[in-house]
């Protein structure tokens, strides 16, 4: 094999970290290492000419802002607040003179600096080079032109000018004060600490409307977590006070000015003590359309996680006030390590949790088709680091679970499911744009957490399941009861555990389950005890106790005796669909589509009469006539040898085949049967 | 003779009665005895038993030589009593003459005896052991041996070429016996220590510490060669791993030794320090995470590494006081190979974290080195490490409190060690400090310049938040007449526009009011600032602000004559729009919106795809006006549409740059947002998928990667779908397309490959960079002022550094494809002129 140019590795390089930065299972310190290897690359291709310098200046800010909103974020999920953890931990018993350090520079004297003036002489020197030829050129525009500005001689006015404006700043910077540190504590502070935490919802958050949608639901969580923060912030305070007097006092400026600075300050103190749920709710949709990396506005991670500041100082001071008082309270809390590390398993914020492409795709567009594959296997990827939330699920069963039960068949659309129109239209109203866009699809409007799809066999709803999944572009977990009923006590009900907590690491997911009712049927005395167990974890990870209302998982069951469900499952199957009989136009799609693809010649009128004879035929019982009616022509070789015949010797398959194959397939369903399920729709269903 | 005479003789007369007069006929038998021996050894056979026999006894005639020598010493030892070297002044130079040619006859003895080795060896075997014991007999007479204080200068001198002939004696068995090697460093060492006093201006210094230095080396080079073995043929216990930890503690025994040593005479170092520094470099270059060690396994590297490793700490502690080393360590010029880069910089690491718990002064002298600085020797030598950076190695270090220590790529790495450092960093060098963190942002590698930065936000978080700002007032003042549009003030933005966010925020205000956002010569500071870290009124003030003076500053130019040389302020002013709508968005006030639309189509009217390539300033007007565009693009009329994709794709005719290329693509990937007016569609969708097109078949990989990311981006939102399709026109680009949309990635490497390319690019990177500092050394000095100067060998040094970089850089590029026709003849030219400068200096 030819070795790989280096171009290509260089590309192949580059790809590896882009599917890693979009795949949002990655951790920020990941994160930034894949920016900086980003960096790394685009530094070599200036090195070794292959991108010129103002492309790379262009293609380094543009990364280095990517990668900046990460270091500088305080969000323990997103961001590593400037590595100040590992830094601390690494200079914990030095001496601190921070407070004393001066700064040696002045807007004057830097400009005398060799390092300075050196680089600015070679900045001038490529500037004037930049514009040498144009000198003399002047763009006609509209004939609009005259004599040509020089450039340098410009340049040389503008500097001049910064020369005065520069004096004028130094001086203004002698004549600052710092009277701020005077400022007593003020106790204002206290009573308007709640407020600004309501304040989140009046700021608009000035990006995009999805970015302000998001706000609205994140928010949601907000108030709960203000409380606490303030509670443990006053507790904190008395002792922390005085060393924050810095902040405190300049959030007690003005009550308009002061937003961010008590937002700073209101970190500073709450975070280390209560555990730090640091993620206020702006912080939240930021992340989200950062991690799918479709976000038009690039600077909104950076920009909300700003608010969120707090210096390392103050950190290390608090770290330290809080080992003598851990040894009173003996909290459970007293390691920061271990806090942040329950806080990362909180199951609410996954890192798809959040996952928003902000423009709905189109239903059975090429494109759509093509999206959904990236997103069902990219969390499969093996090499990717399992997820922390799967650390107590035996790692066997994952793997089963991620090779066996995940579904990576070919992609459906919804044209592929004939008839049942009204099935289809409410399933992309409840469940599919709701996955596309869980920004509008909120509160109320929030999708269910099961539907059960139930009619007579053969008539398409492991079709429709698959679908949801593929259309909505969540992944897609199919399985039959059976896999989960294990002969091993114990086995079963954990099985179920798995499942649930792998599909909540790969969300937004789809878990199909075929003949639901075997699994869920009605609890009765008979039963075995296994069982009964595996049903009731089944319906407490459905939807009980541990499950969040953010998780955004579908259980899609499908049976053909919905009479039997236990009638606490029907509850939890909220939307329960009647999947009928193929009408006349489904069926007639269903004989056209199939001789589509086979030679035939079927007039318009013959096929209008098959439809018409195989009234009370499934999906199912449809495939099967048109497989026996193309088995005809095979059928009326009798006089050939089947060995030696070419293919175009067969004839196109006929309407006398149909009507011969009428003849040996009968309808699955009995009529008795349809009767039963259009009670129990009438009783339980939610369709018409 | 000798159990006869020797004990009735007492210990003052031994000296002058009996060894004074018995050792040199001993040592001139001695002597005959060797010639004899090396001149029959010569035709040894085993056929000519005659030979054979003479040989053994002479053999036999040395062996009993030596045990009576060794019964001799062994006399003296029995005294049990403090000798004086006066005493006995003959006997321990005649024995260690008699030790130290043997041991070499020994050494030899294979090409002595040519192949007939088995004949003797038995009684060579007898030799060595004789040998050894008496070695060990006047080691310990040596403990006994007091050398009087206020003795002769002979006594010194015996003693002392004593301790020299035992260091010969040390370079001959080096490779013989580990134990006796070990023993004979540990009786050097021993003695120097305790006549340290009476030695220490006699000794060689430098040969003893090369010794020392060398043994320590070998002795570990083998270690890691067993390792290697051991790793290549999957043994797990047995001799081999029994041999290597016996090595590893030789390894650890030389540490020891080396530090004992260096801890006594370290006063006498000062020439030395490069041959420390050259331990550490080459032992670590040889050590994973190296990229040049040899591959072991982890229980191995682990072992050294606890055994070994550790043991050499301590000696860094003793040198950190020593100025000399300081001097070696912070060179400017090491002229370093590339595997000892990253060992340097681990080194530099290694001594910052110990720097803070040094006292002050040690501090200091440290910090403010003659030529660089501490901080910019650790910039310095980051920066060449870009091949490690890129693999990236990994080093393991604890990052949290109680928790285990785990693997973390070199940056983060020395980020956080850095960072720790500068946690504590003494205000008295915080001078220091500041200008090596902004001559790294000003440098010419983006990693290093990131790392700056990094450090730099760390910093203003930990310190006070005055320094904060007065740093953002200085950024910013520095931004503001830097010349626009090279790459430093890129660095710069980032660096101010983070600082921004960390700024207390009535120190922001103040920042606004300082630089006005309504003043034309302020607008090039805030073209770099999020808008988003200020506090929303005052973001939205600023907004405002920069969003009247930029379009008055655009209007300006567009009803003046439109000069070129004035476009400069008018990218400065576009960017400036750019940062308001990037914050305020769809909240700007509907009437400033349509301004800005009004100007931008004004822009579009007169724009020329001829002009646009040849004037690199209106390039920068263009991208920057496609961003801008970005932002109203759901609000273009089908005439602008219309315009902008013209222009693009007329553009694309002509020869386009890359970063305008690149701003195309961001542009376009954008595009799948609107909806393309009927009217305008017939027109522009062909351009659109033309464009695609070419930017997908982009012969950058640069391009061609930013190309599949638009291109999904686009693809993902457009309606038009049936733009898709044309787009990609060739099978190849669209398996390319299919391939990154199914995350399939092209060309693995392996482990090894990489390395191998990771180290050829090295070579690229850092002739990048020594060009980029030349180019700075070639402004920073006026060319009339350097022609009074004759040239130093400095400049011929660097000119023919130049030009073996160069050359190495055409080969590098002949192995990657063929060359162009005309670089046979330039060669040739080249050549010539070679010749006539060779001829010229004869």
């Amino acid at each position: 094999m030819e070795a790989p140019t280096h171009s290509t590795v260089h590309l192949s390089d580059w790809q590896k970290s882009y599917f890693a930065l979009t795949s949002g299972t990655c951790t920020p310190a990941q994160k930034a290492d894949e920016y900086r290897a980003k960096i790394l690359r685009i530094q070599y291709a200036w090195a070794n000419s292959e991108i010129s310098q103002v492309c790379a200046a262009n293609l380094f800010k543009k990364y280095a802002e990517k990668y900046s909103a990460i270091i500088d974020s305080d969000n323990i999920e997103t961001g590593l607040n400037n590595y100040a953890e590992n830094i601390l931990t690494l200079a914990k018993c030095q001496q601190n003179d921070s407070d004393k350090w001066q700064s040696a520079l002045t807007t004057d004297n830097v400009f005398e600096l060799k390092c300075v003036q050196e680089r600015m002489q070679a900045g001038k020197n490529f500037q004037s080079a930049q514009m040498a030829p144009t000198d003399a050129f002047v763009p006609a525009g509209n004939g609009v032109s005259a004599s040509a500005t020089p450039g340098l001689p410009r340049l040389g006015v503008f500097s001049s000018a910064a020369e005065s404006e520069r004096c004028a700043g130094s001086s203004k910077c002698a004549s600052r004060g710092p009277d701020l540190l005077e400022h007593p504590l003020s106790s204002k502070y206290l009573q308007s600490s709640l407020p600004p935490v309501t304040k989140t919802l009046d700021i608009p958050p000035a990006s995009s409307a999805s970015l302000k949608e998001q706000v609205q639901t994140g928010f949601q969580v907000t108030p709960l977590f203000g409380n606490k923060e303030v509670t443990s912030s006053s507790s904190l305070k008395m002792s922390g006070g005085c060393r924050d007097g810095l902040n405190l006092s300049l959030s007690s400026q003005s009550a308009v000015h002061a937003w961010s600075g008590k937002r700073k300050a209101f970190y500073g103190l709450a975070d280390r003590g209560s555990a730090a749920p640091s993620s206020l709710a702006p912080c939240q949709p930021a992340v989200s359309t950062e991690d799918s990396s479709f976000s038009g506005n690039r600077n909104g991670n950076e920009e909300s996680a700003a608010p969120g500041f707090r210096t390392a100082k103050e950190q290390l001071w608090v770290d330290q006030q809080k080992k003598p008082q851990s040894l009173h309270q003996r909290t459970p809390a007293s390691s920061y390590g271990g806090v942040k590390k329950s806080l990362g398993a909180g199951r609410s914020r996954g890192p798809f949790g959040k996952f928003v492409p902000p423009v709905p795709k189109q239903d059975g567009s090429e494109n759509g088709v093509a999206q959904c594959k990236p997103h069902a296997q990219g969390p499969t990827d093996p090499s990717l680091p399992v997820d922390e939330r799967l650390k107590n699920i035996e790692p066997k069963m994952v793997e089963l679970i991620m090779h066996e039960i995940m579904d990576h068949g070919p992609p459906v659309n919804w044209d592929d499911i004939a008839g049942v129109e009204f099935a289809k239209a409410t399933i992309k109203e409840i469940v599919v744009w709701p996955m596309l866009r869980p920004d509008i699809f909120t509160g109320l409007r929030g999708p269910p957490k099961g539907i059960l799809l139930f009619g007579p066999p053969g008539t398409g709803k492991t079709l429709i399941g698959k679908c949801i999944a593929c259309q909505s572009g969540a992944t897609f977990f199919s399985i039959s009861a059976s896999s989960l009923t294990s002969k091993w006590v114990g086995e079963g009900e954990k099985m179920v555990r798995a499942l649930f907590a792998v599909a909540r690491c790969q969300q937004p997911a789809v878990i199909f389950i075929d003949e639901i009712d075997s699994l869920l049927s009605q609890r009765g005395d008979g039963e075995h005890e296994s069982s009964r167990r595996i049903k009731t974890e089944f319906l407490v990870q459905l939807d009980g106790a541990t499950t969040s209302s953010e998780d955004r998982i579908l259980v899609v069951g499908a049976t053909n005796r919905p009479q039997e469900i236990d009638e606490a499952a029907r509850r939890r199957l909220v939307k329960r669909l009647y999947i009928p009989l193929p009408e006349a136009s489904a069926r007639k799609q269903i004989v056209t589509r199939l001789m589509s693809k086979e030679h035939s010649c079927l007039s318009e009128e013959e096929i209008e009469l098959i439809v018409q004879k195989s009234h009370g035929f499934s999906g199912a019982d449809m495939t099967q006539l048109c497989r026996e009616a193309s088995l005809g022509p095979i059928r009326s070789l009798q006089s050939m040898d089947i060995a030696t015949i070419l293919p175009d010797q067969v004839r196109p398959i006929a309407f006398v085949d149909f009507e011969s194959a009428l003849r040996t397939v009968r309808p699955s369903v009995s009529s008795k049967d349809l009767e039963l399920y259009e009670t129990w729709n009438q009783t339980f269903g939610c369709g018409r | 003779m000798t159990e006869m005479f020797l004990p009735h003789i007492s210990l003052a007369d031994v000296e002058q009665t009996f060894f004074s007069k018995v050792l040199p006929k001993t040592l001139q038998l001695y002597d005959n005895l060797m010639y004899e021996l090396s001149i029959e050894a010569k035709g040894l056979t085993s056929q000519n038993t005659e030979l054979c026999s003479t040989v053994r006894n002479l053999l036999q005639t040395v062996v009993q030589l030596l045990e009576t020598l060794t019964s001799c010493v062994r006399y003296i030892c029995t005294l049990q009593e403090c000798v004086p070297l006066e005493s006995i002044r003959t006997l321990p130079s005649s024995v260690l003459y008699v030790i130290k040619n043997t041991f070499t006859h020994c050494k030899d003895s294979e090409s002595v005896y040519c192949g007939h080795l088995h004949l003797i060896a038995d009684l060579l075997q007898a030799m060595f052991k004789e040998t050894y014991s008496l070695q060990k007999q006047l080691m310990e007479l040596f403990d006994q041996i007091s050398v009087g204080s206020a003795s002769a200068e002979d006594n010194i001198t015996d003693m002392v070429s004593v301790i020299h002939t035992v260091l010969e004696i040390c370079s001959v068995i080096s490779n013989m016996d580990h134990a006796l090697h070990a023993n004979t460093w540990k009786f050097i060492i021993k003695q120097s220590l305790k006549h340290h006093s009476l030695l220490e201006c006699h000794l060689k210094h430098s040969d003893i510490l090369s010794g020392l230095c060398k043994d320590t080396l070998l002795s570990f080079q083998s270690c890691l060669q067993l390792a290697e073995e051991m790793k290549m043929s999957d043994i797990q216990e047995g001799t081999d791993l029994r041999l290597f930890q016996k090595t590893v503690k030789l390894c650890r025994f030389f540490a020891n030794s080396l530090v004992h040593y260096t801890k006594e005479f370290l006063s006498f170092f000062s020439d030395l320090c490069s041959q420390l520094h050259q331990l550490f470099l080459q032992i670590y270059s040889k050590f994973p995470p190296s990229l040049y060690a040899p591959v072991i396994s982890e229980v191995h590297r682990d072992e050294i590494s606890r055994v070994f490793l550790v043991a050499l700490d301590p000696l860094i502690n003793q040198l950190l006081p020593f100025s000399p080393f300081m001097e070696q360590v912070l060179s400017d010029n090491l002229g370093l190979p590339p595997e000892q880069q990253l060992p340097q910089c681990l080194l530099l690491i290694t001594i910052m974290d110990k720097l803070s718990s040094q006292p002050e002064e040690v501090q200091t002298l440290w910090n403010t080195g003659k030529r660089l600085s501490f901080f910019s020797a650790l910039f310095l030598s980051f920066q060449q490490c870009s091949a490690e950076l890129s693999l990236p190695v990994c080093l393991p270090e604890v990052i949290g409190t109680g928790q285990p220590a785990v693997p973390i790529t070199l940056y983060h790495y020395v980020c956080i060690h850095l960072c720790s450092y500068i946690a504590s960093t003494l205000p008295s060098h915080f001078p220091q400090l500041e200008y090596a963190l902004l001559d790294a942002v000003l440098g010419s590698s983006m990693i290093t310049s990131l790392l700056a930065i990094d450090s730099w936000c760390f910093l203003a978080r930990y310190g006070t938040a005055e320094l904060c700002s007065h740093h953002c007032v200085v950024i910013a003042q520095l931004i503001k007449s830097w010349p626009n549009e090279c790459y430093q003030v890129s660095a710069l933005g980032v660096l101010l526009r983070r600082m921004l966010f960390l700024m207390a925020p009535d120190h922001q205000v103040e920042f606004a009011h300082k630089f006005l956002p309504e003043e034309v010569e302020n607008l090039a500071v805030w073209q770099h600032v999020s808008l988003k870290a200020l506090n929303p009124d005052l973001g939205k003030r600023v907004a405002h602000q920069l969003c009247v003076a930029g379009l008055a500053q655009c209007r300006r130019w567009l009803n003046s004559r439109r000069a070129v040389g004035e476009l400069q302020l008018v990218n400065i002013a576009i960017s400036v729009l750019l940062t308001a709508c990037s914050f305020a968005g769809d909240t700007l006030e509907a009437e400033l919106q349509a301004s800005i639309l009004g100007v931008l189509g004004q822009f579009w009217t007169f724009l020329q795809a001829k002009q646009v390539s040849d004037v690199p300033c209106l390039q920068q007007t263009l991208c920057l006006l496609l961003r801008l565009l970005e932002f109203f693009i759901q609000a273009l009329d089908a005439q602008l549409i219309t315009q902008v994709f013209a222009l693009q794709s007329s553009l694309f005719q002509l020869d386009t740059p890359d970063h305008v290329r690149l701003a195309m693509l961001d542009f376009l990937s954008s595009v799948g947002k609107v909806f393309i007016p009927q009217e305008a569609q017939r027109q522009v969708i062909p351009q659109l998928s033309f464009l695609f097109a070419s930017l997908l078949a982009d012969q950058t990989w640069l391009i061609h990667q930013h190309a599949l990311e638009a291109f999904r981006h686009f693809a993902e939102e457009t309606i038009h779908e049936d733009v898709v399709p044309q787009c990609l026109n060739s099978e190849e680009i669209k398996n390319k397309v299919v391939n990154f949309m199914a995350k399939v990635r092209q060309a693995e490497e392996t482990t090894e490959a990489r390395i191998e390319r990771l180290k050829q690019e090295r070579s690229t990177c850092s002739a990048h960079f020594t060009k980029m500092a030349r180019e700075l050394e070639s402004t920073g000095e006026p060319l009339a002022k350097r022609a009074c100067h004759p040239p130093s060998e400095e400049q011929y040094k660097s000119a023919i550094g130049t030009i073996e970089g160069a050359v190495e850089a055409v080969k590098l590029l002949l192995q990657k494809g063929s060359p162009p026709a005309w670089l046979a003849v330039k060669l040739e030219a080249l050549h010539t002129a070679m010749a006539s400068l060779r001829d010229s200096i004869r």
